[in-house]
């Protein structure tokens, strides 16, 4: 599982939804946290944070730039390229799905979540990107 | 003198009856014929086309008038077309331009129809926002909601509605919107359950969970009825309306009434 001290960047137009994103990170150990409204935002965060973050849980439906345009522009750096991402979003389509995939997220999670749920993901997240670790 | 014909053309939507000139006594009976007929026909609407017609005669009138009201006994509906200046000037010194409904062409009829028609309203789509709604409160507020009688109003919002979180659609067979609606009272106790945070007062940093509420029930709803049904609800971002003024509904509004622990609340579906 990820380090607690992991720097954790929580994305989403609705300030209820980063803290409750936060509470649950917070619940799994969690407590360093940066956050931004929508991905134009979260990119610039994403650039300037020292030291670096080490996870982006980000919604999708964000005014501005969306959750999965947001990810295009990590993953077309190479910077960071390997930087682990769970998304979120309030629908499953397939298409959606296989679009994320695609793009490069690690993990995707469906609203309404649990605690639990989310712990479960972001194990999911870290393992893939530390298969040794498995 | 031989009968006369009248002429009934029955295009697809409307039927018409191309009335003779009915200064004429004579023409009387065929008429009263004619219109038998066209009672006894399927059409829902029925056009009166005065094009002929340079006089009324009272007898001819009185067959009109009784004609237009046994269309409305059958729940059927008469239209007027092509009525001479004159023709509606007398109509209205009688008072009775309203029941004759005149327009200038049966696309002006139809244009007027296609404005006033009472939008059709789809049960199994209303059963899957009802659905995603349960989904949303058990998984994100972690309460059982109950969905009460779905009924219309004749006004948007309540004047005790302290938030809304709302959704604009405009899809193929529907356009408006899908708002969530809340007391302070019931909000209060949603935000505590959602984030065991008790907050003072609703404002703009706590209102967006009634939008995030409402993006999480459209996103479920929109995935099902996507793959149910092919009905393909486009992406919609959340607004979030703080102390919605009440405001006269001037078309279809759909209340969908919800209990719970935390209190009632609404969702809306304004047809635009």
């Amino acid at each position: 599982m990820f380090d607690p001290k992991t720097i954790i960047l929580v994305v989403d137009d609705m300030k209820t939804m980063r803290k409750l994103v936060k509470k649950s990170c917070t619940d799994l150990g969690f407590s360093n946290f940066l956050e931004a409204e929508d991905g134009a935002q979260a990119f610039e965060t994403l650039a300037a944070a020292n030291p670096p973050v080490g996870l982006v849980i980000s919604d999708w439906n964000m005014p501005n730039c969306t959750g999965l345009d947001f990810l295009k522009r990590v993953r077309a750096e190479s910077r960071f390229k390997h930087t682990p991402f769970l998304l979120l979003t309030a629908e499953s389509e397939s298409s959606q799905v296989a679009t994320a995939i695609q793009v490069g997220v690690d993990n995707y999670m469906i609203k309404p979540f649990s605690t639990n749920a989310l712990s479960e993901k972001l194990t999911a997240v870290y393992k893939k990107r530390n298969p040794a670790a498995a | 003198m031989g009968a006369q014909k009248i002429d009934t053309t029955a295009n697809q939507e409307f039927h018409i009856l191309k009335l003779p000139d009915l200064a004429f006594k004579h023409v009387c009976s065929d008429v009263e014929v004619q219109i038998k007929e066209s009672l006894a026909r399927a059409n829902e609407f029925h056009v009166l086309d005065f094009s002929a017609v340079t006089g009324l005669d009272q007898n001819a009138l009185g067959l009109l008038m009784r004609f237009q009201l046994d269309l409305k006994k059958i729940d059927k509906r008469l239209f007027s077309i092509n009525v001479s200046g004159t023709l509606h000037n007398e109509f209205k010194q009688r008072g009775i331009d309203k029941a004759f409904a005149i327009f200038a062409s049966t696309n002006d009829i139809t244009k007027e129809l296609q404005t006033n028609q009472a939008p059709k309203v789809d049960a199994d789509v209303l059963k899957t926002f009802v659905k995603s709604a349960a989904k949303a409160f058990e998984g994100q507020v972690k309460i059982q909601i109950t969905p009460g009688k779905i009924s219309t109003k004749s006004q948007i919002f309540e004047a005790d509605d302290v938030v809304a979180g709302r959704v604009n659609v405009k899809v193929e067979g529907f356009k408006g919107s899908v708002t969530i609606c809340f007391s302070e009272a019931v909000f209060k106790k949603i935000y505590k359950l959602i984030l065991d945070d008790d907050i003072e007062k609703v404002d703009k940093d706590t209102a967006d969970a009634a939008g995030e509420l409402m993006n999480m029930i459209y996103g479920h709803a929109k995935t099902i009825l996507n793959q149910t049904r092919n009905i393909a609800l486009p992406p919609a971002l959340p607004i979030i309306l703080l102390n919605p003024k009440v405001e006269k509904a001037t078309t279809l509004v759909l209340c969908m009434p919800f209990t719970s622990e935390a209190g009632p609340f609404r969702i809306e579906i304004v047809f635009a």
